[in-house]
Parts: C-alpha cells; structure tokens; sequence
C-alpha cells in the first residue's frame, strides 16, 4: 500500500530536531519513515509529542507504542494502513485516518441502524469505534468471545450504560457479553421492533443459547398468545404494556435475572401471579399456596403441576393439568396419586357459586357461624361489661 | 362489707373474698386442661400463619417454629395429644359413670355438665339482669357458659380433628373419597379452627377471667381451688349447699373443705396464667391484623 519513502530535506530536520530536544541518539536509517517502526519514533515518545501538541491530554492521545500495536486485532497492519498521507513529518495538511468502515463495512453498516451510530435523542452525538474499542488497543474477536478481553468490553458498555452491569447472582454475569444479547452493533432500544432484546425478538435472541427452551416456549400458551399479537401488528410498546403476552424477560427479568435454584431465586407466585391474579388469589387460598407463602420449597409452586416453558391450557392433551395427565402430575409429590385424588381443585375460588358450589356453601356455612358466634357471645360480653359498670357506679354513689 | 381485707386485692379472682377454701377442679381435671392448653396454644400458633399467610407476621412466626416442615410435624404431635386427651377423657367419663351410685345425677340436675332447659331461663335471666330487670341468676355447679366451653372441645375435636385427618391423609382417604373433599376438609378445618381459637382467647378469656368483676385473672383451675365468696358469687346454687367449718358437704363427696393455695402454688399458677393469657391476647391481636390488612 505504501512504497518505500526517502526522507526529503524537512523531515530530517524534524527527526534531528527532536533528537536535540529529547538527547535521544539519531534513528537508525532502518527504521524508514512511513513503516510502522518509523512512526513509532515519534509516537512512541510522549515528551516530543508533548513539545508538539497544543495539551498534554492530546499528546497522550497521540502516544501509540509498539506494544499497543502488537497486541491489537491489527498487529498484522501497517500504521499506514490506516492512517492516510502521514508518511511525512510535520504531516501533510491533506493527511486523514480512514473510516474504520472501510474494511469493516458490515460493522459499520450494522452500527449505522443501531442506536450508537444514529441516537434517537436529539442533539446526542453518535458513539463512533474508539468509544468502545479504543483506537489502537482493538481486541480481536475471537478474544472476545471468552476472558478478561470480554469483561473488559462489558466493563466499557458498563461505563456508560451506568446502571445496565449485571448484578451479583444473575446467571449471565461473567459468562457472557452485553453484545451477546444486545448485539455488538446494530444495539437497538428495547422499544424498537427490530431490536434483538425487543420482546418480538427475544425468544430468537435467548434461543441462540437456550435452543431447547426457546422450542418449547415457541408453541405453548405464551408462545402462541405472543405469535398471535405479532400477526395482529401490534406495536412493541403495546407487548411490553399490561396485558401483554410473556416473553423471555417477562418472567426471567433482564438484568438481575432469576433462576429456580440460583441465588437470586424466581419467585413464581410473584411473576406467574403479575399477569394470572386469580389463580395467584386461589392458590392463595389453598394449602399449597400457604405453606409456598411461608417460604416451604417442597410445596407445589405454579410450575410444578403447569410446567416451565411448553405450558398447555387445560383442555390441551399436552398440558400436564389436562384430566388425562392429572394423575402423574399430582403423581409427583403426592405417591398414591389416583383418579380420585385428582378430583382436588386447587385453583377453588370460595367466592364462586357456579364452579365451586361445595367450597361456595362450605364457606358460606362456616362464615355465617362464626359471624353468629361471635356477634352472641360478643354482645353477652359487652352487655355484661356495661351491668357491672353501672352496678360499681351506682354502689360507689350510694357508698359516697 | 365495707372492710377491704388483702385477700380481696388479690390478682387472682379465685383468691379474693371471705370464707374457707373449697375444692372446685381435682388433679385430673386441672391435668387435663393443662395439657388442652399445651396442645391447642401448639396448634394455634402452628396452624393461624398458614390461615393468615398473607399477613406480615406468619413467616417469623413460622420461622420460629423451625420452617413449614418442622412447623407441619408440630402441628400433627399436638393433634396427637389432642386426640390423646379426647380419648382419654372419654375413658375417664367412662369410669366415672360405673363408679357413681346415682348415675342420673351425672346427666340431670345441678350437678350435671349435660345442658337443660334450666340452662335457657338462666340465659334468659342474665340477659334480664343485664338489662337491669332482675336479679343476677344463681348458677348451678356449671354456668351455662362453661357448659358450651366444655361441648365445644368435643364439637371442635370432630370437625376441626375430622378435617385435619383428611388433610393429613389425602392419599389414604382418597381410596373412599374425591378429591373436592380436601377443598371442602380445608375451609372448615381453617374456619371452624379460627372459630375455636378467636372464642378461647376472647370470650373464654372474658368470661372466665377479664371481665370487670374477675380481672386479671382466675386461676382456679390451675390451683383447683376457690373461696366461699368466690363460689357464691359464681356459683351461687352450688355454693348453698358447700361445706362450712366442720360439716360435710351435702351433695358431692369432692366438695370439700381445701387449704389456702401456698405461696409457691399462687406464683405458679399466676405466671402460667398470665403466660397463657399473653398469648392468647397477641393472637386475638394477630387474627385482628391479619383480617384488617390482609
């Protein structure tokens, strides 16, 4: 790309100038002007770019050693390679870096639809390259994928995006990078359709990890409910409004994610409860409910007897509470699980007549006794306090 | 009337007032209701933070009795002394028919614990007496209130221990009887059991000790003895016919003449009262909450 240079008049007198302020010994005639080891004669040396730079921050951002380079994704280029017309020194007036798009094309393209590259906020300035991948100290991809190269760059999304880090627990923490869900370019708002974390597209985005889950998920009652909204065309604000269909995060949370087991465990009642809230009531009511609400972890929870992902309405011969499959499910915890056994409804609503009629009237007989009790023995406690009181009254008048 | 001894200052109302000591409650009977209390305070505080799981007091609660589990185990180990004393009592009931010359005396008459028409018009006259239309009624041996209090144990025993076996034993039960059985077994199991505890720890505590004319506290049937004057406030029938000074008594052999609680025995019985009492109030308190917030 660049041929081999012969130093003209000017740029000797640079090179010799600089080793008079410095006291470094003259370079050797090796190191050509324009190679990468030519550059670093003087890039390498913050004392001669200070001399040379209007501030000490812009000469530091000028300093580029050897190291820096070698270690980069781009050891095997040439400073040249990108940095156009500086062969020269001082540097010629018409002498420009090229676009990092320029042989990243598809990175560029992708960062161009994503929210660094064109801000939604008004005034806000695009996050270029460097923002994120330094200008020399690039880590190559393959690096970031795995280690301290990836912690590095979650660390520098982190720096902006103060409040996203992955807090302590959450599954992901350390085992993967922003970028692996957010994508690393085309990185969208939440709200935007074509967002990879957007609710139309995280059981894509979750399931190029999760395969198994995002299958199941994919054709079961969550899964079809969210199908169905994306059919009709409703807007992605409108999937992440009240009423709207599960996606992964619904349930999962994003960042702070919950597991069943981890330490940050996920409180079925809780999420499954948010959207189902009369079933969360009844299950309330009944015993699985309380002991789970005491904080037992052997009582049935939501999942236990509907499932996780590949959860069924009850009509459904697939779903483990259809009548077919009550026996085995129940079967889980309760041994002689039988036809009758299964009779149990653990969903009973007290306040149900049509559904319910035996847990209706029961509670309506027990009801009604102990309001008759009490209101009895009650008004006998409170007529007794009320004679002793105007006897004490009356005696301590007659005493007096 | 107007000389105020010590003795009517008394904490505990069994104590107060004028007149030898008589024998109201024998060793088996305060035995009996001590370990009625163990069991049902054991029940109680196991059983109302499942009822009340909503409310902010049922998980330390829980906690304390070492989790859902341990709490659970508790739950059936008081259930088991509660069935313990049942049959026990009936055993006792039993012996006590076969013993007695005059069998009818132990199901008719002032003696009786079986409830009689009498016990309506002496309902009938304490409402009266309330209302300022006649006098305060005498009571027999048993109050028609004590009389409920002793049929209730038996009535609470069937249901709420009834429905408990169920739910102890589903998959037992289940080879008789569906399912919806355990939905119906668990509203009344709950209900009739907050009945139970919500009328033990607040009418029977009025009645028997926080009503202006006995408060704080009564501790007859911790000691098993009361005084003349407390018998005759209370049990007025009854007291006619108690022992005096060096005669007999003229209906029951038991009536007899006690010695004064000692010192030792009247701080026994007024710390486990009191410690019952506490309880008893904060879970009144604790239901009250848990209906008001929850």
């Amino acid at each position: 790309m660049n041929g081999p240079m012969t130093l003209n008049h000017r740029s000797w007198v640079g090179v010799l100038l600089l080793a008079a302020l410095v006291h470094l010994p003259p370079p050797a005639a090796a190191q050509a002007p324009g190679s990468t080891a030519g550059c670093a004669l003087c890039h390498g040396n913050l004392e001669f770019l200070r001399q040379h730079s209007p501030d000490l921050p812009t000469a530091r951002r000028r300093l580029v050693t050897m190291e820096h380079i070698r270690s980069s994704a781009h050891a095997d280029s040439t400073c040249a390679s990108c940095h156009r017309g500086f062969e020269r020194w001082p540097h010629a007036a018409t002498s420009r870096s090229i676009e990092c798009g320029a042989c990243h094309g598809e990175e560029a393209a992708a960062w161009h639809q994503g929210v660094h590259g064109e801000p939604d906020q008004p005034g806000a300035e695009p996050v270029d390259c460097a923002q994120c991948h330094t200008e020399h100290h690039t880590a190559s991809l393959d690096s970031l994928r795995t280690g301290s190269a990836r912690a590095e760059m979650n660390a520098t999304c982190v720096g902006c995006h103060e409040t996203s880090g992955l807090p302590a627990g959450d599954p992901h923490l350390d085992q993967v990078g922003c970028a692996s869900c957010h994508r690393a370019h085309d990185t969208r708002d939440v709200d935007e359709v074509d967002a990879s974390v957007s609710p139309a597209s995280q059981v894509e985005t979750c399931g190029s990890c999760h395969e198994e889950v995002a299958a199941a998920a994919h054709g079961d009652v969550h899964g079809e409910a969210l199908g169905e909204h994306r059919r009709v065309g409703l807007a992605t604000l409108e999937l992440l409004g009240a009423g709207a269909p599960p996606t992964c995060t619904t349930c999962h949370g994003t960042h702070g994610m919950t597991t069943r087991e981890g330490p940050v465990p996920m409180v079925q009642t809780e999420v499954c409860g948010h959207c189902h809230e009369h079933a969360l009531e009844t299950f309330d009511d009944s015993y699985h409910g309380q002991a789970n609400a005491l904080g037992s972890v052997a009582v049935a929870s939501c999942s236990d007897c509907h499932g996780t992902h590949g959860i069924y309405g009850a009509d459904d011969p697939r779903s483990m509470v259809h009548e077919a499959n009550l026996v085995e499910s129940c079967g889980q915890c309760h041994e002689a699980s039988r036809a009758a056994f299964v009779l149990y409804q653990p969903h009973a609503d007290h306040n149900d007549k049509e559904n319910y009629p035996l847990v209706y009237w029961s509670y309506r007989l027990m009801t009604a006794l102990l309001v008759g009790v009490f209101s009895v023995f009650g008004l006998h406690s409170a007529l007794w306090i009320v004679r002793l009181t105007l006897d004490s009254l009356r005696a301590s008048k007659g005493g007096a | 009337m107007n000389t105020r001894t010590p003795a009517r200052t008394a904490l505990d109302s069994a104590q107060r007032g004028d007149g030898p000591y008589v024998w109201r409650f024998n060793t088996y009977h305060r035995v009996v209701h001590g370990v009625v209390i163990v069991s049902f305070f054991l029940l109680t505080l196991t059983g109302l933070p499942l009822r009340f799981s909503c409310a902010l007091w049922s998980a330390p609660l829980i906690r304390l009795f070492g989790g859902v589990e341990t709490a659970g185990l508790i739950h059936r180990i008081a259930a088991v002394m509660t069935f313990g004393y049942f049959g026990a009592h009936l055993a006792w009931l039993a012996r006590l028919i076969v013993r007695t010359e005059d069998k009818r005396s132990l199901f008719w008459g002032p003696n009786s614990m079986v409830p009689q028409p009498r016990d309506v018009v002496d309902f009938v006259r304490q409402i009266r007496w309330y209302l300022g239309r006649g006098p305060r009624p005498s009571f027999p041996r048993f109050s028609y209130m004590e009389k409920f209090d002793y049929f209730a144990v038996f009535w609470g025993v069937f249901i709420i221990g009834g429905s408990g076996l169920l739910l102890w034993f589903p998959e037992f039960f289940s080879r008789w009887l569906p399912g919806w059985v355990y939905n119906v077994a668990t509203v009344i199991h709950a209900d009739e059991a907050l009945l139970a505890s919500g009328f033990i720890f607040s009418i029977h505590f009025f009645h028997v000790h926080f009503r202006p004319d006995k408060f704080p506290l009564d501790a007859v049937m911790f000691h098993g003895r009361a005084t003349r004057e407390y018998m005759e406030e209370e049990h007025a029938e009854l007291a006619e016919h108690l022992p005096r000074e060096g005669e007999p008594s003229r209906v029951a052999e038991a009536d007899r003449l006690a010695p004064p609680p000692t010192p030792r025995q009247t701080l026994l019985a007024a710390v486990l009262g009191f410690a019952a009492l506490a309880v008893g109030v904060l879970c009144i308190g604790g239901i009250l909450w848990a209906v008001s917030f929850c």
